[in-house]
């Protein structure tokens, strides 16, 4: 890897922990060196990061109510 | 507390409660996953019914080589993308919509975005542009997003709930993650530049 491009095609996937060792340090050594990749790394990660915490649907109690009466009519026709 | 292969066995002994169990436990991951697929708040309810009917029907086939919640949004994802077969075939349409979302990985990252505080990333409005962000991809980047990022399934498990491979995944991960990047990096250069830091702070 010599060229920015490099490094950031492999950033989700460093993220993912799914680079090898000896390219994780390769990594990890431009990263300490380059800010423009720093910050892409950085970017990468909050999106990953918010993902996972902004993303939330509270199931509506309607929407449970009717899902538990769908389920006890059609289960019921139907035996294990 | 039973695990899940343990209340499957009640199911299938008869036990129509333990089945309830396992509806409460995963509705609200699955309605989720529904909604961020088909993009609809009514159709999403639909399949979430289909999804747990078709779960009951099948728990006999169900032979615990991927543990269960891998097999409900199995389920889950097949029945969403067969009623976007029907009802809206141009969002299964890729090229244009990956042609589209192309090269967002190439845009510089956005220092606005990175120095944003995580309070202002999760208030209300910034959850919204998050939701947008995502609502935007093609439906194959927004997939793996939703499995992956959100839900936290493993590499393996998203390829295996949408059968592909694991490189496929890795691929549309990669993408994905630069376009939510690209667009939200662009709206917090423009709050930053003024205009929407108000909006931000108020909501």
């Amino acid at each position: 890897m010599k060229k920015c491009k490099d490094f950031c095609e492999r950033l989700s996937d460093y993220i993912d922990g799914q680079i090898e060792e000896n390219i994780c340090t390769l990594i990890e050594e431009h990263l300490e060196v380059c800010p423009p990749c720093a910050l892409m790394h950085e970017s990468l990660k909050t999106v990953v990061e918010i993902c996972k915490k902004g993303i939330s649907y509270d199931l509506p109690e309607e929407v449970a109510r009717e899902l538990r009466t769908f389920l006890r009519t059609h289960c019921r026709k139907e035996e294990h | 507390m039973l695990s899940d292969n343990e209340i499957i066995i009640r199911v299938l002994d008869g036990d129509y409660d333990a089945f309830e169990t396992l509806v409460e436990k995963y509705q609200g991951r699955i309605y989720r996953h529904l909604r961020k697929m088909v993009r609809d708040q009514s159709e999403a309810q639909d399949l979430l019914q289909e999804t747990f009917l078709s779960a009951y029907k099948g728990l006999k086939g169900f032979a615990g080589n991927s543990s269960f919640s891998t097999w409900l949004f199995k389920i889950a994802s097949n029945a969403a993308l067969m009623f976007l077969r029907r009802q809206r075939p141009e969002m299964l349409q890729y090229d244009e919509q990956i042609r589209d979302s192309e090269g967002a990985e190439f845009v510089p990252a956005s220092p606005e975005f990175v120095s944003t505080p995580l309070d202002i990333l999760l208030s209300a409005e910034g959850r919204r542009k998050i939701e947008e962000a995502i609502d935007g991809l093609p439906l194959i980047y927004r997939t793996v997003i939703i499995l992956r990022d959100v839900e936290g399934f493993s590499l393996e498990e998203v390829a295996g709930i949408i059968e592909s491979s694991v490189p496929a995944v890795k691929s549309r991960l990669h993408r994905g993650r630069h376009s939510i990047r690209e667009a939200l990096s662009s709206y917090y250069g423009e709050v930053r530049s003024g205009g929407k830091r108000r909006a931000l702070q108020e909501s």
